[in-house]
Parts: structure tokens; C-alpha cells; sequence
């Protein structure tokens, strides 16, 4: 025969449970990973009497967590995506501020040092002026030394978080681990606490927000941790965490090599994606790597057009110019840029060369040369002519074509006007000009001059170094905010199942109570009927 | 669709800070004035800036260029002028000291003034500019143009090299001109039938000579080759005239120039203060509209009920 007290004592115990339940939902409501528990209750097994099945009331099923593996899988991997942006965008912003501002920015250091020539160009015999000039000078090698020593703070700053985060992923692993040893001591999933289950899933979130990764959930709720995907590298199988750490290319800006170290061994990883040791990995060989050679390249090359202008004028001492800034910047890159001369009377203001006609040539053609090469060695020469045997110099023929044209050591020379019979010209270092300012706009001009082989300008290129940092920043944050609202439909969509509402708890806190009333009142019918049946007398 | 408390919570606060980072935003551009706050909000606009900044630097820096071409063109030019008044004397002086009726005596007097005049020429020829440049020496701007040798033979003893400075990227003037050029030479017949160069002093040193000796042939000479000197210096204040007047215009290309420039930048770089203050208020007011609702909502609440 049915028993209707067990039935109520049974309920009871039930909706106890569940009030139990519900109020630790309560308890949890912000508890960061807690997911929303719910109880279920079972029937129990009915009785036969006779021919026919008596229900046998309800008993407390499992304690289960509102949980979707799908749901948590999609929350990870948009967590991942969404992380690799945040370190991306914050340090490639740092480097268009650093590189793009007005202040601290090479452009104006460009400027400033073009103008100091161009001024100097229009009084090239001004001790002021050449001091203004070296001082220019000595501010650009600054500038470009203080950009590259920031961008290396930059590039130690992200080496350090790419360590820090490792460290973090490694820490992770290991709890992870104990968290799989706990796990490891039930068969199935349904047997575990819901606790230990939350806290997995939530190194999980912390671990996917580090790098992507892949998950794959044994029988028993415990997990295998691969790097990427599934043929990744593996971080955490059920009882052993790899350890991470990473190695940097000294000489090569932005070389990162992720390391993982089993057993001792360290071995290359598959490729790290997402997460911020993505992002972080990507801001290194997309934005820092270009912007530092790209730095270096300009710093090489404003020094080596710079210095071979000055190499090929005289300065005001009336000998031929040395170079302005130190050409170690060719291995040392921006670093390494210095400014070699402090005197003044160094800077080379005028042409090289000095070609005077003789004070007899009666052809009154002029003689003048094109711009030289650096290296080229200072000529020293008379060039004369006749009528019957042409040009030569020292006895030797000179060939001189139709338009007046000749080359010679190195040199071009070009006639204007045609020289008569006897006439000669005698070329030599430009010794005595002091108002001479030849050399002096050529440095100017460089402004203008089109020195990378695309045919941009130094500022040009300076600057595209800027945009290029924007540029990724700017796809960084469109990417963001795309991401962004992907993770929210993503959080929107777990807490749709696995969130405390307190409207919902508020509700069953009332149908469980309500329902515990009920069944106490179940066990004081079976009293009062039990009673009945002891009153027959 | 079931909305946790603490996701309401979450997702109103991480909205309101939205809005309040818009605001501060837009505060921070109303603040400066200034379109872009920091380069990292649009580095294609903060490059663009750049290189604004860069072209009116260089339009300031020809600005300079011409300031100093002109002040240089002006200190010729008063030489210039300076020798052409000297020389018409010179050449009146001439033509009276070929009148036949003159005495030897009135010739030693006009030999006098001549030389006076000559000796001004010649401080003229060595004018310096105000950062005390020879003007007249090519670029040996530290020695004086002409300076007299050991037989009192006045030499020209700067270079024939002329100076030019930019003015835009693509015009240049030429500031200063060879002495030997302005104060040209002339060629003269000499008695075996030969013509040579004489020099602009030669010219005048040759005809105070022939004033004091009362020469008529030199004196008749010496008219004719000041006649062509003064033409000469004609010329040369012709050829520094078309120079001012480059650099006059070239003042005019450069004003429009900076203007455009200015007028780019401005675009670039101002805050169109009407929009701006506009969207403030619009986000003002979503910011507040966040707030109140979620005051409001935040109030809704189950248990409220269950007493």
C-alpha cells in the first residue's frame, strides 16, 4: 500500500532542497562564474497493487548546473577574439601619439633643421646662422634618438606583458590541472560539483582571454587544453601543464618565439592566435617591428644624404667639409645618430669647387660643374683650349661633346658659351669663398629631394610610419567594436541560461514554498488519518 | 528572453560609461578647439596636420628668404643709384672740360671734383650690407671688392661667382652681381692699334690724368668711355630692377600661397564649434536618459512585492 506520509515526507525533503537551492542562487547572484543551479526532481517508483500502478510521490533527482557547452564555447572564443584587440589598439596609439604628435614628432625636427640651412643659405658668411645651424643639427640627432629609445621602452614594455601573461597561462595550467585531478575522481559528468565545474570553466575564460584556444571535455568533465586548435600545441592535458615562456630577437625588432617546455624539453609552439598574447604578438611584428626599421632606414639615410652634401662643400675655413653626423648610424640605426661638429666654421656652405677663367680668356664662356658624388677626390686642374687641337688638361685631350659636356675624375663639368682660342680655366678647391652658399641651398633642396626609391621625401616617409601605426589602430578598433558586440550576444546568450535573475528566483522562492506547504500538509493528513483510524473504537 | 540581474546591472553601467566617455570626449575638443585630440584618434588627419605644418614652415622660411633678398637688392640698389648720380656728374664735368675755351687752371679744378667723385665711387664699390658683407665681391664677401695695389693700380679682388637664394620651391633670385661686372670695363684702342680692357677706375683715373695734363685727345677719350660706363650702369640698375620685381612678386604668390595653406590647416586642424557643441548636448542628454532609466528600472524588482 502507498505510504502518503513518506510520499510527504519525500516532498518535503524535495522542496526544501530546492528552496535550498534557490536561495543560494540568491546568495551567488554576482558571484563572478557562478551558474544558475536547478533541481530535479524524479518520480519515484510507483507501487502495483493488484492490476494496477499506485504513484509513489517524488524525490530530489540531481543538482545540475543551467549550462550550455555550446553557449561557453562561443563566450571563449569571442573572448579571445575581442582580447587580442584591446593590446593592439592601446600600445599602437602610444606609438602614432609618440611619432605623430607636433612636439615630439621628427617632422618638425626635419623642418626646423631645413630651415636653419635655408636661412643660412641666405648668409652663409653669418657665425649666427651657422651656429642656429648646428644647433638644428644637433636637434634633429636628438629627436631621432629619442624616438628610438622610446620605441625600444615600448618594445621592452610589450616583452615584459608577453612574459607576465605567460606566467599568468602557466599559473592557469596548473590549477587547471588540479582541477582535472578532482574531476578525474567521478566517471561522469553528472557526479560532479557544480563548484568545481564553475571554477573550470572559468580558468578556461581567463586562459582563452590569454591565447585561443581549443577545448576538448572527457566523459568525466575533465579537460584537454590545445593552443589554437586541435592540432595545436597542447597546454593542459588531463594531468600535466605545459610551461611557457618566450624568447625575443635581440637584433630583430618584434621576433617573438613562444616556448613550451615539456618534460624539461623546450620546443618552438604552434602558432599563438588570439587573446591578448596574440594581440600583443601582433602589435610586435605589425606595428613596432615596421615602425623601428622604418625609423632606422629614414636615420640612415638623412645621414648619409646629409653627409654627402657636407663631404662634397667647403666650409668656412676654406677646406673641404667632414661629415656632420657620426655614419655608425648605419649599423646602430636612429640610436646611433650624433652630431660630430661643434665648430661652426665646419658646415660646409659652399660648392666645392672654384673654376675661374683665366683673366685673358676673351671666349666668355663659363665653366661649372654638376653635383657631386660623396667620396669623390677634390680635383685640381687647368683645362685649356685651342681652336686646332681642342680641350685638353696637362697635354692630355679632353673629350667635350656638342652641348658641353665633359666628365673628368669622377666629376661632370658643363661649358656655357663657347671659349676661344687660347682660353683656359682653372679648377680647384673653393677656398676662399665664404659667401659662397652653393652647397648650402643643395642642403635645403633635400627637403624636397625625392630620396626613397618611390619617390617620397624624408617628411613623407616620416610620416608614413605615422599612418601605417594608425592605420592598424584604426582596423584594431573597427574590429573592436565589431567584436565587441559579438562577445556581448555571446554573454547575453550564456546568461540567458546560466544568469541568477532575482525576478525568477523570486517566483520559485514563492512555487517552492508554496509546494513545501503542500506536502507538510500531505503529512499532517496521513497524522489525522492515522488518527481516525486509532479513534475506532 | 530571461535577463540575470547582474547582466542588467553590467550592461547599463558599461553603457553609461560609454556615454560618459563620448561627453569627456567631446569636452576635451571643445576644450582645445582643436579637431583632434591626440593623433591616435585619426593618424591619417594628425599626418595630414604634419605635413601642413611643414609647408607653412617652408612658405615662412621663403618668406624670410625674401626679406633678406630684398634688404640685400635694396643696398645695392642705393649704390647703384649712388654711382649713377656720380657718374652723370662725372660725365657733365666731362663735357665741360672739353670746352676749348676752358683755362688749364679751370681743367686742374674740374680734375679736382672728378677725383673727389672717384674716390666716392670707390668707397661705394666697396659697400658692405648690414651684416657687413662686401655686396660687390662675389662670394668673397669678407674682403673688399677693389682695393688699390702696390703702383696705386685699382684691382678688383672678390670672385665671379653670383649668389642665388630660393625663393619658392622652384624660383630662385640671384642676390648679389661680380663687382667687375657692375663697375665694367671698357675696351680701348691703344695707339698700336691693339684694344685691351680697361678697368672702370682705370677709365676714370685716365681722365683726371688727362684733366690735369689738359689733353684733349684723353679728355675727348675719356668722355667717350664715361658715357659708355654711365650706360652701362643703366643697364645694371635695369637688370637689379627685374630682380626687386621678382622678389615684389614673388611676396604677392607667396601671401595667396600662405593663405590656401592656412585655409587647409584650419580645415584640417579647427573644431567647427556650431557641431560640436550640438552633439555635446545630444550626448548629454543620452547620458541622462541612461541615467534616469536606469534608476528607474533598477527599482523593478520582484521582492519589492512579496511582504
Amino acid at each position: 500500500m502507498v505510504d502518503i506520509l513518506s510520499i510527504g515526507a519525500g516532498a518535503t525533503q524535495l522542496y526544501r532542497s530546492a528552496l535550498t537551492t534557490v536561495s543560494n542562487n540568491i546568495a551567488n547572484m554576482n558571484t563572478e562564474g557562478y551558474t544558475r543551479q536547478v533541481t530535479d526532481s524524479e518520480q519515484s517508483m510507483p507501487v502495483q497493487l493488484g492490476g494496477m500502478y499506485f504513484g509513489n510521490g517524488s524525490h530530489l533527482g540531481n543538482i545540475t548546473r543551467a549550462f550550455s557547452e555550446f553557449n561557453e564555447g562561443n563566450l571563449r572564443n569571442s573572448s579571445s577574439e575581442l582580447s587580442t584587440q584591446d593590446p593592439l589598439i592601446k600600445y599602437a596609439d602610444r606609438i602614432v601619439d609618440l611619432m605623430g604628435s607636433g612636439t615630439s614628432s621628427l617632422s618638425s625636427a626635419l623642418d626646423q633643421f631645413f630651415t636653419a640651412a635655408s636661412n643660412l643659405s641666405s648668409d652663409p658668411a653669418s657665425r649666427p646662422l651657422r651656429n642656429l645651424f648646428l644647433r638644428d643639427a644637433d636637434g634633429l640627432a636628438i629627436r631621432f634618438r629619442e624616438l628610438s629609445g622610446q620605441l625600444s621602452n615600448i618594445e621592452q614594455e610589450t616583452q615584459a606583458e608577453i612574459n607576465s601573461k605567460l606566467t599568468t597561462l602557466n599559473e592557469l595550467g596548473k590549477q587547471l590541472v588540479t582541477v582535472n585531478e578532482q574531476l578525474a575522481k567521478k566517471a561522469t559528468l553528472n557526479g560532479q560539483p557544480p563548484d568545481l565545474l564553475d571554477k573550470r570553466d572559468g580558468i578556461l575564460r581567463d586562459m582563452a582571454e590569454i591565447a585561443k584556444i581549443h577545448v576538448k571535455q572527457t566523459a568525466s568533465g575533465t579537460v584537454e587544453v590545445k593552443l589554437d586548435d586541435q592540432n595545436g600545441t597542447t597546454v593542459v592535458d588531463v594531468s600535466r601543464a605545459t610551461v611557457f615562456s618566450a624568447t625575443f630577437d635581440a637584433d630583430q625588432p618584434g621576433q617573438v618565439e613562444i616556448l613550451a617546455n615539456v618534460y624539461g624539453v623546450a620546443s618552438p609552439t604552434s602558432s599563438v592566435t588570439g587573446g591578448a598574447l596574440g594581440g600583443l604578438m601582433n602589435f610586435q611584428s605589425q606595428v613596432l617591428a615596421p615602425a623601428v626599421t622604418g625609423l632606422n632606414e629614414l636615420a640612415v639615410m638623412t645621414a648619409t644624404e646629409i653627409n654627402a652634401l657636407q663631404t662634397t662643400g667647403v666650409d668656412a675655413n676654406g677646406e673641404r667639409g667632414t661629415t656632420l653626423f657620426d655614419e655608425g648610424v648605419a649599423t646602430a640605426g636612429a640610436a646611433g645618430f650624433t652630431l660630430l661638429q661643434s665648430d661652426p666654421d665646419k658646415v660646409a656652405a659652399a660648392g666645392l669647387l672654384q673654376i675661374s677663367p683665366n683673366a685673358t680668356n676673351s671666349g666668355g664662356a663659363i665653366l661649372d660643374y654638376n653635383q657631386i658624388a660623396a667620396g669623390t677626390p677634390t680635383p685640381a686642374f687647368i683645362l685649356n683650349y685651342s681652336a686646332a687641337d681642342g680641350y685638353n688638361i696637362d697635354g692630355a685631350a679632353v673629350a667635350v661633346d656638342a652641348n658641353g659636356n665633359f666628365t673628368h675624375e669622377g666629376i661632370s663639368y658643363a661649358f656655357t658659351g663657347t671659349p676661344a682660342d687660347g682660353d683656359s680655366f682653372t679648377v680647384g678647391l673653393n677656398i676662399t669663398a665664404l659667401g659662397d652658399n652653393r652647397n648650402m641651398l643643395l642642403m635645403a633642396r633635400l627637403q624636397d629631394k625625392a630620396t626613397y626609391a618611390d619617390g617620397r621625401t624624408m617628411g613623407e616617409g616620416y610620416l608614413d610610419l605615422v599612418r601605417k601605426a594608425g592605420n592598424t589602430s584604426a582596423l584594431a578598433k573597427i574590429s573592436r567594436d565589431a567584436l565587441q558586440a559579438v562577445h556581448d550576444q555571446a554573454v547575453v546568450e550564456k546568461d540567458k541560461l546560466s544568469g541568477v535573475s532575482l525576478d525568477q528566483e523570486a517566483a520559485d522562492l514563492i512555487r517552492f514554498q508554496q509546494a513545501y506547504q503542500a506536502s507538510a500538509q500531505i503529512i499532517q493528513t496521513s497524522t489525522k488519518m492515522f488518527d481516525s483510524i486509532l479513534g475506532i473504537r | 528572453m530571461k535577463i540575470s540581474t547582474s547582466q542588467l546591472f553590467d550592461a547599463s553601467i558599461a553603457q553609461m560609461n560609454r556615454q560618459q566617455s563620448n561627453v569627456a570626449e567631446m569636452q576635451a575638443k571643445l576644450a582645445s578647439g582643436k579637431n583632434l585630440v591626440k593623433p591616435s584618434d585619426d593618424a591619417e588627419k594628425a599626418a595630414l596636420i604634419q605635413r601642413l605644418n611643414s609647408a607653412m614652415q617652408r612658405q615662412d622660411v621663403f618668406d624670410l628668404s625674401l626679406d633678406r633678398a630684398e634688404s640685400r637688392l635694396r643696398t645695392e640698389e642705393s649704390a647703384l643709384m649712388g654711382v649713377e648720380d656720380m657718374l652723370q656728374r662725372i660725365r657733365e664735368l666731362a663735357i665741360q672740360g672739353s670746352n676749348d675755351t676752358l683755362s688749364n687752371a679751370d681743367r686742374t679744378i674740374i680734375a679736382k671734383e672728378v677725383t673727389s667723385l672717384r674716390d666716392g665711387l670707390f668707397s661705394l664699390a666697396n659697400t658692405q650690407d648690414e651684416s657687413g658683407n662686401y655686396i660687390f665681391s662675389g662670394t668673397k664677401v669678407k674682403t673688399p671688392a677693389f682695393s688699390r695695389d702696390a703702383d696705386g693700380v685699382m684691382i678688383y679682388e672678390g670672385d665671379q661667382n653670383q649668389t642665388s637664394v630660393d625663393i619658392s620651391e622652384y624660383r630662385q633670385v640671384s642676390v648679389n652681381r661680380p663687382g667687375d661686372e657692375i663697375f665694367s670695363s671698357v675696351s680701348r684702342t691703344n695707339d698700336d692699334g691693339n684694344s685691351a680692357s680697361i678697368g672702370f677706375f682705370k677709365v676714370i683715373d685716365d681722365f683726371i690724368d688727362a684733366l690735369e695734363v689738359s689733353s684733349g685727345t684723353n679728355i675727348s677719350q675719356g668722355l667717350e668711355e664715361i658715357s659708355t660706363l654711365t650706360d652701362d650702369m643703366a643697364l645694371s640698375l635695369a637688370d637689379l630692377g627685374s630682380r626687386m620685381n621678382t622678389v615684389d612678386n614673388q611676396r604677392d604668390i607667396l601671401a595667396d600661397t600662405k593663405l590656401r595653406y592656412q585655409e587647409l590647416l584650419s580645415n584640417a586642424e579647427d573644431l567647427d564649434y556650431a557641431t560640436a557643441v550640438t552633439k555635446l548636448s545630444a550626448q548629454m542628454l543620452s547620458l541622462e536618459a541612461a541615467q534616469a532609466s536606469f534608476a528607474k528600472i533598477s527599482q523593478l524588482n520582484l521582492f519589492n512585492y512579496l511582504r
